[in-house]
């Protein structure tokens, strides 16, 4: 009994950083860094690349470590639930919901397809390399890292490893358009590793895409016609995420080379500037509107690869190449 | 019992008071390493480096001899003038966190300017890493750290060895080499460098040679310029050969395979 009374689990949690808050304006946040880590034996992770949170509230983190592809926590980081096993290369998660069902897309990069599944794991479409859009000679030139799922079903997907096109397929997946691919010009990429919706304008989505090396987010029609670019200089951004009026993107980092352990988190306002940094410096604007080299400032984070903002505006960062740690997250204060 | 339990609890507050939980305690996160602003490697009769890291508190010390700056090192109140060749040093530090790592630079004096005829490279360099060919090897413009900028010249598994022809003979006592390594892109410095002189562009005297110590596994990359002093010599044909490294050493994951020599400006003082 004397035991019981021992407040152990809350000494456990005790952070003694609990009172550093990171982050700049509206968007400030106070740091978990037990956040759902689990015992390795058991539930391991290679890198965590990306993270959803589901209808139910739950939160998905997509690891391409094949004892559990897919690890499920409920918002406290409380283990619920682990699938998947057959997902090498597991990169990209996007959750879409059809006719009242969550869906979720995994895009793999070693298996060089992106597959739909239930919620809980059931294969429902495969799609292969795009081999009838007359682009690709074989299947490893094809490394998709994300897709976006459109209102009436079809499916983007940014092969941001491979020969940087975008594909637009329909809800069946059958090949609809090819746009994107390397080049120059802003209409090309240079690793196209995110593409979300954006449907912060009612009635016309547009699709968001990051051009990682290129440090911008640009904006693409439905039909592939590029709207407008957004140099984030600094940032190497993974992919976009629309969460209310913002755009949260997880900073690789902020200088090279690609493992200087130098990221943070990118937040973007309703205009699309930088409002908020978590890690990373202030966000300084000239007055002919252009934004200052972002950098890191705090190593909070090594490698964000994803943020996933929760109901209540948490953000849970999922990071690569980080020492096969759980993710991160940050209570929104 | 229940005493034992009281006395318990007391002993953690003593260990870890509940009161003036300064994040500070924990030291968990490292500083994230300065920024550095300056407008380029090469300055005429002075430079100014400016140092920045954007965290309420944050002092910056810095170092110009290459040290590593500690606490005592020089604090950053204002642009750092820079008057001479040196390698600056900066770090970040923050009674809340862990000293950051350090960032560094090195400013090098430009040469005398010179009037070329005629450069040429016995080997050529490698086909995409052609650079701005030999004249983009004394043309004042210094590469940045990015190999892959387009003012690099790489060659690998073979020397550098660079013959010019100017207009007018230079008196020189000083040459300087820019190198780069970078062992994870197999990028090795120098073996020596071998400087000589003609006044007819025939017969060649060997004014000067260094070697250089290979790099040891832990050794941090970057640029670097070589140093070569030799007898002031007034001549108009001048041969630089850079000798490349050879084949990568044991430790290396390429071990055995040919190292690459970056080289990108040559100055003449």
């Amino acid at each position: 009994m004397g035991a019981a009374l021992l407040p152990g689990a809350a000494w456990r949690d005790w952070q003694p950083f609990r009172e550093l808050i990171i982050g700049h304006n509206s968007h400030r946040y106070r740091i978990d860094l037990n956040w759902g880590a689990l015992n390795a034996q058991y539930y391991p992770v290679n890198d965590c690349h990306e993270m959803v949170q589901d209808s139910k509230g739950r939160i998905l983190l997509l690891t391409n470590h094949t004892r559990n592809n897919v690890i499920v926590y409920d918002k406290s980081g409380r283990l619920l639930e682990v699938w998947g096993t057959e997902y090498p290369g597991a990169h990209g998660l996007t959750l879409n919901r059809e006719n009242g069902e969550d869906f979720l897309y995994i895009s793999d990069n070693s298996r060089h397809e992106v597959i739909k599944t239930t919620i809980d794991g059931k294969v429902v479409l495969v799609l292969p390399w795009p081999a009838e859009s007359g682009k690709y000679e074989r299947a490893d030139q094809y490394i998709p890292t994300e897709t976006a799922i459109a209102p009436n079903g079809d499916i983007f997907v940014a092969d941001g490893y491979g020969l940087q096109y975008i594909l637009h397929y329909n809800a069946k997946g059958e090949l609809l358009h090819v746009f994107g691919g390397r080049g120059e010009g802003d209409q090309f990429f240079d690793n196209a590793h995110g593409i979300c919706l954006d449907t912060r304008e009612a009635g016309s989505p547009t699709l968001l895409i990051t051009a990682r090396m290129q440090n911008k987010l640009k904006r693409f029609s439905l039909g592939g016609e590029l709207m407008e670019v957004i140099p984030l200089p600094g940032a190497y951004i993974c992919r976009p995420v629309v969460h209310g009026k913002h755009v949260y993107l997880a900073t690789l980092v902020s200088q090279l080379p690609m493992n200087s352990g130098t990221g943070f988190v990118t937040i973007l306002g309703p205009d699309n500037k930088v409002v908020s940094a978590p890690g990373g410096s202030a966000p300084e604007y000239d007055n002919k509107g252009k934004l200052s080299p972002l950098h890191q400032v705090l190593k909070i984070f090594q490698h964000p690869h994803d943020v996933c903002v929760d109901d209540e505006e948490n953000l849970y960062v999922a990071q690569w190449n980080s020492g096969k740690t759980y993710p991160i997250k940050l209570e929104r204060v | 019992m229940i005493k034992n339990i009281f006395s318990l609890f007391s002993l953690l507050f003593l260990l870890f008071p509940l009161q003036a939980q300064h994040y500070a305690e924990g030291m968990e996160f490292k500083l994230g390493t300065p920024q550095m602003e300056y407008e380029g490697p090469l300055f005429q009769d002075s430079t100014l480096v400016q140092l920045s890291l954007g965290w309420e508190g944050v002092q910056i010390h810095y170092t110009l001899d290459g040290s590593e700056p500690d606490e005592k090192s020089a604090l950053y109140e204002s642009p750092v003038i820079i008057r001479q060749d040196g390698q600056l040093n900066a770090r970040a530090f923050h009674p809340s966190f862990q000293a950051s790592e350090s960032i560094g630079a090195e400013f090098v004096r430009r040469g005398l300017s010179l009037s070329v005829v005629a450069a040429s490279l016995a080997e050529a360099p490698s086909p995409q890493y052609a650079g701005r060919g030999a004249a983009g090897l004394v043309d004042g413009r210094k590469g940045s750290g990015n190999f892959r900028d387009g003012e690099w010249l790489g060659f690998n598994g073979a020397d550098a060895v660079l013959h010019l022809q100017l207009e007018e003979p230079i008196e020189a006592h000083e040459l300087l080499v820019s190198s780069m390594v970078d062992a994870g892109s197999w990028i090795f410095p120098p073996s020596a460098i071998e400087v000589r002189a003609s006044k007819d562009g025939i017969n060649y005297q060997e004014l000067g040679r260094l070697e250089i110590a290979p790099p040891g596994a832990e050794d941090k990359g970057g640029m670097h310029f070589y140093k070569i002093a030799i007898p002031p010599t007034r001549a108009q044909f001048w041969e630089v050969a850079v000798r490349h490294f050879g084949l990568l050493p044991v430790w290396h994951q390429g071990a055995g395979t040919p190292a690459w020599l970056f080289i990108d400006e040559l100055i003449f003082r």
